[in-house]
């Protein structure tokens, strides 16, 4: 599985690393540290992407195909 | 109606601003939503409402749009410049950024322990009466201790700032207006004087926020003053009403919801995820932008210069993303929530306001686990910024 967070649309709100931290970090400022990229999630942690994905308020976190690397 | 389209546009009349009993404009709104995607508002000089989650979404994240050039549904054109509200990217992002450092998790978690001493302050002060009134002598008071020490301001100033902020949101809600600018003209030279002092007597940037702000650049350049001192007021208006609703709502809740009560009581850890549900069923905030340019939105002809309200209770309650959304559901996961708003505006406090939440819950109900409303009548609900007026509780001492 492979997911990207749109930097453009990704507000801070901090949903994604609160329900899942293993996945999703916060930066300085409270955006999502992943912002801007598209990478692969750890084998075992799809439910995390997943839930990550429900849960941004934005809508900014989706699934990514295997080409895509930056989502700026 | 001020269009010139022919089209049978839905007209209605939904006043924001009125008082009723407690839930009254929750219910109101979930009719509101089901009747039409948007509507014109018979209101004043009238403006648009959209009602639903996924189209007052979108517009809060367009700005080229839904311009912040007015947030204020009577004013499309003020006279003053709150900042950063009144900005849009890019030049919004610039100050907004001086914030996000601010309000970001890892500062929060600092200044937790200040905050859980704070709440107990304010219980201290009530406990053993068995009976308060949770607006005035809880809501008011804890929020605006957090908010001083955030500020790393005097906590002596404290009453002072209740009373200011009270006037302020009175007067927005269609009080008084008189006590509601002399508050902000006293907000105002409160941070006057401050900003003097600290040009001259600067203290730690990394906790006195108005230092951070006298020494912060902009462009290059220092920020100049008049913003500078809308950047303070915005932090007033912005951390304290909201924070004060919050927990009149969910205090209101669990007071009238026992078996909700006793679970956060038996189980903590659902604290967090309730959290989430009483700032997705309790939105209280009214949000307005002001179009850019024409466009047609939700089967409306919209035009430059008029204004959208999008009231974020009708988009949080909305059936169409949220299943159940008429029921509080304390372990909703997801809860893709928008009560904080969405886009470049969201709500710079989040990360601090759900903190004071968790912090609130988790001391009051170790100390006041079971409480109940000490009134035969259901408490008032004012309108625009939605929140009880007061709220009465009683418990066994």
């Amino acid at each position: 599985m492979r997911i990207k967070v749109d930097e453009s649309l990704c507000s801070g709100q901090g949903r994604c690393y609160s329900v899942s931290p293993e996945l999703f970090t916060s930066d300085d400022e409270g955006f999502c540290a992943q912002r801007g990229v598209a990478f692969d999630v750890p084998d075992g942690m799809e439910d995390d992407a997943q839930l990550g994905i429900d849960s941004c308020p934005e809508g900014a976190i989706s699934v990514a195909v295997e080409s895509e690397v930056d989502v700026r | 109606m001020t269009t010139t389209d022919n089209r049978d546009i839905p007209v209605l009349t939904h006043d924001i601003g009125t008082s009723g009993p407690v839930g009254c404009h929750f219910d109101e709104w979930d009719q509101v939503r089901e009747q039409t995607p948007a509507f014109w508002n018979d209101v004043g000089d009238g403006h648009w409402v959209v009602t639903r989650f996924e189209a007052i979404r979108h517009a809060l994240q367009d700005p080229s749009i839904f311009s912040n050039e007015s947030t204020i549904i009577g004013q499309p054109e003020p006279e003053y410049k709150m900042i950063p509200t009144f900005l849009d990217p890019p030049e919004h992002t610039k100050f907004r950024q001086l914030y996000n450092a601010r309000f970001a998790p890892a500062v929060i978690n600092r200044i937790t322990p200040e905050a859980r001493d704070a709440c107990n302050r304010s219980i201290d002060a009530i406990i053993d009466r068995g009976s308060c009134d949770f607006i005035h002598e809880f809501a008011d008071i804890f929020p605006t201790h957090v908010f001083l020490s955030t500020m790393g301001l005097d906590l002596d100033d404290a009453p002072q700032f209740v009373i200011w902020v009270r006037d302020v949101f009175a007067g927005l809600a269609g009080g008084d207006p008189e006590p509601m600018a002399a508050a902000m003209d006293a907000v105002r030279n409160y941070f006057e004087v401050l900003v003097a002092d600290r040009r001259v007597n600067p203290q730690d940037p990394a906790v006195d926020t108005v230092t951070y702000l006298t020494n912060a650049e902009i462009d290059g350049a220092p920020i100049e003053q008049d913003d500078l001192l809308w950047m303070l007021m915005v932090l007033v208006l912005a951390g304290l009403d909201t924070t004060k609703s919050q927990l009149g709502f969910m205090w209101h809740h669990l007071a009238t919801h026992p078996e909700h009560r006793r679970q956060l009581v038996e189980d903590p850890s659902l604290m967090p995820s309730a959290i989430e549900e009483y700032l997705r069923y309790y939105a209280f905030v009214p949000p307005a932008r002001k179009l850019k340019q024409d466009v047609e939105y939700e089967g409306c002809p919209m035009k430059k210069g008029q204004m959208v309200l999008m009231p974020l209770w009708a988009a949080t309650r909305d059936p169409r993303q949220f299943e159940r959304a008429d029921e509080v559901v304390l372990d909703r996961s997801p809860n893709r929530h928008i009560a904080f708003g969405a886009g470049p505006h969201r709500c710079a406090g989040a990360h601090l306001a759900r903190r004071e939440l968790l912090i609130a819950l988790e001391e009051w109900h170790a100390r006041i686990p079971d409480y109940e409303l000490d009134s035969d009548e259901a408490p008032i609900e004012h309108g625009w910024q939605l929140g009880l007026d007061s709220l009465p509780l009683r418990w066994e001492v």
